[in-house]
C-alpha cells in the first residue's frame, strides 16, 4: 500500500482532551462533533499507531469540518504530529512537531454543510519522524488569534479526520 | 447611560452566537457576516441603546417611569423585545 491509501481515521469521540484549551464535545443533529472556539485557539487530540503498510511517502491530514452558524470568513486549521514510538517520547510532557496550517480561505456558504481541507506534512521532521508501527499523537487547533486568516463567527464544528499517505 | 466595556459586549455576543447555534436549521441558523462584523453590529447595539436610554425612559408611561428602578425598566425593554421576536412581529 502507498499513496493515496488511508492510514489513520479519527472519530470525535476519540479526542483526549488537553488540559486547557480544550476543544468540546458536542452533538449537531445527532452527528458528534467538536465545538473549536472563534475567539480562544482550542486544540483537540488523537492518538493512533501508524500503519505498518506506510510507505514513507509523508502524509495528508484530511480535516472534516462545518460551521456551526457562520456563512462567510475563513478559519484556519494547525495539525502537528508527535512521536511516541519505541523510546523516543517521554510521556511525562509534550513533543509535537512544529504545526502545518490550512489556511481555508472561505467556509461553506450554508452553515451544516461539511467541508473537507487538507494539508501535507513532509516525511520525517513535519511527521516529528513518525515511523511504521508506532504510537503517536496528533493535535488539531484551530487558530482564531491569527486574525487574517481566522475570521469566521461562531464555533468551528471537527467531525472527523483522516490521515492519508500523501 | 454608558457603554458596556468590551469584555461584556464580548459577552452579548457569545450569547447570542450560543442561541443561533441552539436554532435546529433554517435560514435563521445561517450568520452571512464575519466575526468582526458581528462584534462591529453588537458594539452599534449597545452603542444605541445607550444614545436612546433617556428617550425609552420618556416613552414609559408614569406611574412606571416614576416607581421603576432602572434595572426593571431594562428587563421591560429586553423582554418586550425577545417576545416580538417570538410573536414574529
Amino acid at each position: 500500500m502507498a499513496s493515496g491509501n488511508t492510514l489513520c481515521v479519527f472519530a470525535v469521540q476519540n479526542n483526549e482532551p488537553p488540559s486547557a484549551n480544550a476543544a468540546t464535545l458536542d452533538l449537531r443533529n445527532g452527528h458528534p462533533c467538536l465545538d473549536f472556539d472563534d475567539t480562544t485557539d482550542e486544540k483537540a487530540i488523537f492518538t493512533g499507531v501508524l500503519p505498518r503498510h506506510y510507505g514513507g511517502g509523508g502524509i495528508t491530514a484530511y480535516y472534516h469540518y462545518a460551521m456551526t452558524s457562520a456563512t462567510t470568513g475563513k478559519v484556519r486549521i494547525d495539525g502537528a504530529f508527535e512521536r511516541i514510538g519505541d523510546g523516543s517520547q517521554d510521556i511525562d510532557s509534550d513533543g509535537f512537531a512544529a504545526a502545518q496550517s490550512v489556511n481555508v480561505a472561505a467556509v461553506p456558504g450554508t452553515s451544516g454543510h461539511v467541508d473537507i481541507v487538507s494539508t501535507a506534512f513532509t516525511n520525517g521532521a513535519q511527521m516529528d519522524s513518525v515511523a511504521a508501527g508506532e504510537a503517536f499523537r496528533f493535535s488539531v487547533e484551530r487558530k482564531p488569534s491569527d486574525g487574517t486568516n481566522d475570521t469566521a463567527t461562531g464555533d468551528m464544528e471537527l467531525i472527523a479526520v483522516e490521515l492519508k499517505e500523501t | 447611560m454608558a457603554v458596556m466595556n468590551a469584555a461584556d459586549r464580548e459577552v452579548a455576543r457569545k450569547r447570542f452566537l450560543e442561541e443561533i447555534a441552539n436554532i435546529p436549521a433554517g435560514v435563521e441558523k445561517q450568520l452571512g457576516i464575519t466575526k468582526a462584523e458581528l462584534v462591529a453590529a453588537v458594539n452599534a447595539t449597545d452603542q444605541w441603546i445607550s444614545d436612546n436610554a433617556a428617550a425609552f425612559n420618556l416613552a414609559l408611561p408614569q406611574p412606571a417611569r416614576g416607581a421603576l428602578t432602572a434595572a426593571q425598566k431594562t428587563k421591560i425593554f429586553c423582554f418586550v423585545a425577545w417576545q416580538r421576536y417570538v410573536a414574529g412581529v
